[in-house]
């Protein structure tokens, strides 16, 4: 049995396509489905999803993200959260992303409510495209739809059409 | 028109009754049923009508205008006869679609044209589909399925999706395929048969898929997440709707089908809303993931 490494279900060794969420199985030439490195995903994604920043390094200052919209040169401090949401506001649908991007035209480029996401699990950085219209790219590559990256400590995130640069940095290296 | 409305059964006993004037075993006939509305209580009957014209070949193409039609109905009723449905969003495209229905039937090559599959207890097949032209789920009946006719210059692909079991190293057959077929042109019958056979060897060996063969399943898988999505709104998983459709939508931007992926999340936003999708929502992801195998 090989497992989708999107959504998680299992299917008959051989299968091209998962038949849930249509993600290619095969990576790569072979027909088998590769393993994340454990260490980077240790535990089931459900459970860390919620999960605090592990407290054995709470001598290290949390990190903080630093978000310059390149087009408009805006700057935006994000705080150290176990899961940030990209997107646009819209509270009637009860969407309140972290960075709402409807200010920096989100709408017009391209930015869906609910773009992407950046997780923080076992203190390491991850950006995800949470079923964006438009996609989301990582330094110019597109995000498969659902699978958490690992995010660089600088990069360029492009979601639609906007495009953000992005620096991790712990709160001792701040101006 | 009236609640009875038994307009469809009225109108194709009319049309057929005028084809079966003309009709003989050389010719070719053929009904088009245009329609823009549903029809009650008169489906059963509607479906009897198109399975005895079906025997004596005749075969009916419905063309489903605007958004009040049965789809689900009207594609089954075309299928009796080995006919298809098709799905017009504006009257202006009427003519185009009939155009191009009349230019088919010059182009016949063979009907009837039926598959059978004959297994071992090595292999069975799970799934069938036509991956082009347009995709559909084909099921058998002990085993033959049915594909309706063959046009010259354009390609009928099926796609089996075969189970094999662990076997003994050497070569085994695994199925047998035969293809029947009538040939209008020299008024025959023509048989084809091929046995599928295979090498078993003691190590795993991973044959690299071909690229042609991952891009029609790529269009297939979406197909058949569209087909889990009717499923559940039929047993009322509503919030499993919404999300199989979601996916869609991400996996049809994936490949470049904006307007349809659009389509898709719309509907998943009237599922999460208010639990069923629009009439025409339905048709243009029921119709237009169908159409995807057209490219």
């Amino acid at each position: 049995m090989i497992e989708c490494p999107s959504c998680g279900k299992k299917h008959r060794l051989g299968t091209l396509f998962c038949s849930e969420c249509g993600v290619y199985l095969p990576s790569g030439k072979t027909l088998r489905t590769e393993p994340f490195p454990t260490d980077e995903l240790s535990a089931p994604r459900a459970a860390t999803w919620e999960t605090e920043v592990p407290g054995n390094d709470r001598e290290k200052a949390p990190p903080v993200i630093r978000v310059r919209i390149v087009d408009t040169g805006r700057e935006i401090v994000l705080p150290a959260l176990p899961e940030l949401l990209l997107g646009r506001l819209d509270p009637t649908h009860g969407i309140f992303p972290h960075l709402d991007l409807g200010a920096e035209r989100g709408l017009e480029m391209g930015v869906s409510r609910r773009h992407a996401k950046i997780v923080q699990r076992e203190g390491k950085m991850y950006v995800e495209d949470v079923g964006s219209a438009n996609g989301t790219f990582l330094n110019g590559q597109r995000l498969t739809p659902y699978l958490p990256y690992p995010l660089p400590r600088e990069a360029e995130l492009q979601l639609g059409r906007l495009r953000l640069h992005i620096t991790v940095c712990t709160e001792s290296q701040q101006p | 028109m009236g609640q009875r409305g038994t307009e469809i059964l009225q109108g194709l006993r009319a049309g057929l009754e005028e084809i079966r004037r003309h009709h003989r075993k050389d010719t070719l006939s053929h009904l088009i049923l245009l329609t823009d509305g549903r029809t009650y209580g008169d489906e059963e009957q509607c479906l009897a009508e198109a399975r005895r014209a079906g025997l004596e070949g005749i075969e009916i193409s419905v063309l489903g205008i605007g958004e009040d039609w049965n789809d689900a109905f009207l594609d089954q009723l075309a299928r009796q006869t080995g006919g298809t449905s098709s799905y017009i969003a504006y009257p202006q495209q009427v003519r185009g679609v009939m155009r191009e229905l009349v230019q088919r039937l010059t182009m016949l090559l063979a009907r009837d044209v039926t598959l059978t599959v004959r297994t071992t207890e090595r292999a069975w097949v799970e799934n069938c589909f036509r991956s082009a032209p347009p995709i559909e789920r084909l099921t058998s009946e002990g085993g033959v399925y049915h594909l309706g006719n063959l046009l010259a210059g354009k390609a009928t692909q099926v796609l089996f999706e075969i189970v094999v079991r662990e076997s003994r190293p050497g070569f085994h057959p695994l199925l047998q395929l035969e293809m029947s077929a009538h040939i209008p042109t020299f008024n025959r019958q023509e048989r084809l048969i091929f046995d599928l056979e295979r090498e078993f060897v003691p190590e795993a060996v991973e044959e690299p898929v071909p690229p042609a063969l991952v891009n029609i399943l790529s269009r297939l898988t979406i197909f058949r997440m569209q087909e889990q999505v009717w499923k559940a709104l039929d047993t009322g998983q509503i919030e499993d709707a919404r999300r199989r459709l979601e996916t869609i939508a991400t996996r049809l931007l994936d490949m470049g089908e904006a307007e349809l992926a659009h389509v898709a999340l719309l509907e998943a936003g009237r599922i999460a809303q208010g639990g069923q999708m629009s009439s025409k929502g339905q048709k243009t992801i029921r119709y237009g993931t169908r159409g995807l195998g057209l490219r």
